[in-house]
């Protein structure tokens, strides 16, 4: 059974990418809010400014995911799954497209 | 934003997402209330704090059950074209919907959720009727109870597509993960087996709220000083409170809970009319 040895090591990706992602963007929020608590100029922005680089890891993590199993199917010529994969991404990009033309 | 304030996000966020992860569910219909009433937070940026940490929160818990063979990724795609659609309604509505009516939405959303938990859950009998096969959504999964593998078909698909389209709306309105409106759509529509459910449930909940967030994030409506600490405290919180899992009472904390679901509800309704009960927080 090929078809179920190959979900299981997409799954398994997915896993690894999930976990080890949450541990930079902890990681990432973490050191930056401690940094951001110095006073004063350089130290404090550079803080803000990871903690802000962390947040947008987690926000890409999901995509990641779909882009990962959008390649998945289509490695295994599965077309129902990617159309679907495909429609996820492409329903996220017209929503960041929104948020970017409605920005004040 | 002080120190202080950015301390007391992370220790609420901590606290809330324990108790979420003891009762095993997801605490993200904590922290707009508690950001809005408590923090004097605009019910717009609390919203966007919160999605961040719902997102957190599902990609922080996902590896276990996807080791566990419990998600259904099959399923989970299809769903999240559903629910991503409806996270993109919402974003166009977000800046529609007057923020009166958000707070009531909301105070809605809480009574229908303390009232779901009071309900238990049922197990749905699964029978196939083989409608849906040819989809290849159907699956199995590993039963520890059962000590065996359990197959399990999937039911009415877009009955739960409908339902999974507006739990994404809500999602983006609100900043939760709606799980009132997934769970009924798992349970009832589909019909899967609760953990089943429940872990491509909190699969799905990390793509449909970063579809709203990522817009969130480049409409510049995230603020740093707020959803980093929230985030943070949120994913140690769910860590924290499976390990608790075990040792509390759940049946106390359920109606604990309930009550502080239904406490924060009548708070948020009448936030909705601008009466503010608690004086706390810092700002």
């Amino acid at each position: 059974m090929t078809g179920t040895t190959t979900e299981r090591r997409l799954e398994l990706r997915i896993a690894h990418l999930l976990r080890s992602g949450t541990y930079v963007g902890c990681l990432a929020i973490g050191l930056g809010l401690i940094l951001s608590w110095f006073d004063g100029g350089h130290t404090a922005r550079l803080g803000q400014d990871i903690v802000a680089a962390g947040i947008a890891l987690f926000i890409l993590l999901p995509v990641l995911r779909v882009t990962l199993m959008l390649a998945a199917f289509l490695k295994q010529r599965d077309a129902y799954f990617a159309m679907a994969a495909g429609i996820v991404l492409a329903v996220i990009i017209i929503s960041c497209a929104v948020g970017w033309l409605m920005r004040p | 934003m002080s120190v202080g304030f950015e301390l007391w996000l992370f220790a609420i966020a901590l606290g809330t997402s324990a108790l979420g992860g003891v009762l095993g569910m997801a605490s993200g219909i904590f922290i707009v209330p508690v950001l809005t009433m408590f923090g004097h937070i605009d019910i717009h940026t609390a919203v966007a704090a919160s999605l961040v940490s719902v997102i957190a929160c599902s990609c922080g818990s996902a590896a276990p059950f996807l080791l566990g063979r419990l998600t259904n990724i099959r399923l989970a795609i299809v769903l999240e074209t559903a629910t991503t659609a409806g996270a993109l309604t919402g974003v166009l509505l977000a800046g529609l919907v007057p923020v009166r009516l958000l707070f009531l939405l909301f105070a809605a959303i809480l009574i229908v959720s303390g009232l779901q938990m009071l309900a238990r859950r049922r197990e749905a009998t699964a029978r196939a009727d083989g409608r849906w096969a040819r989809w290849r959504l159907d699956s199995s999964y590993p039963d520890r109870v059962l000590g065996r593998e359990v197959a399990y078909a999937v039911h009415r698909v877009p009955m739960g597509m409908g339902l999974m389209y507006g739990a994404g709306l809500i999602s983006a309105l609100l900043g939760i993960g709606s799980g009132v409106l997934k769970i009924p759509a798992m349970d009832v529509a589909l019909k899967l087996p609760i953990k089943v459910s429940s872990a491509t449930s909190n699969f799905m909940i990390g793509v449909t709220a970063a579809a709203s967030a990522a817009a969130y994030f480049l409409h510049g409506a995230i603020s740093a000083p707020i959803a980093g600490p929230v985030a943070l405290g949120s994913v140690l919180g769910a860590v924290l409170g499976a390990r608790l899992l075990m040792k509390v009472p759940a049946d106390k904390l359920r109606l604990m809970f309930v009550v502080i679901l239904f406490a924060l509800a009548v708070q948020m309704a009448l936030g909705a009319f601008g009466i503010a009960l608690t004086q706390g927080g810092t700002t």
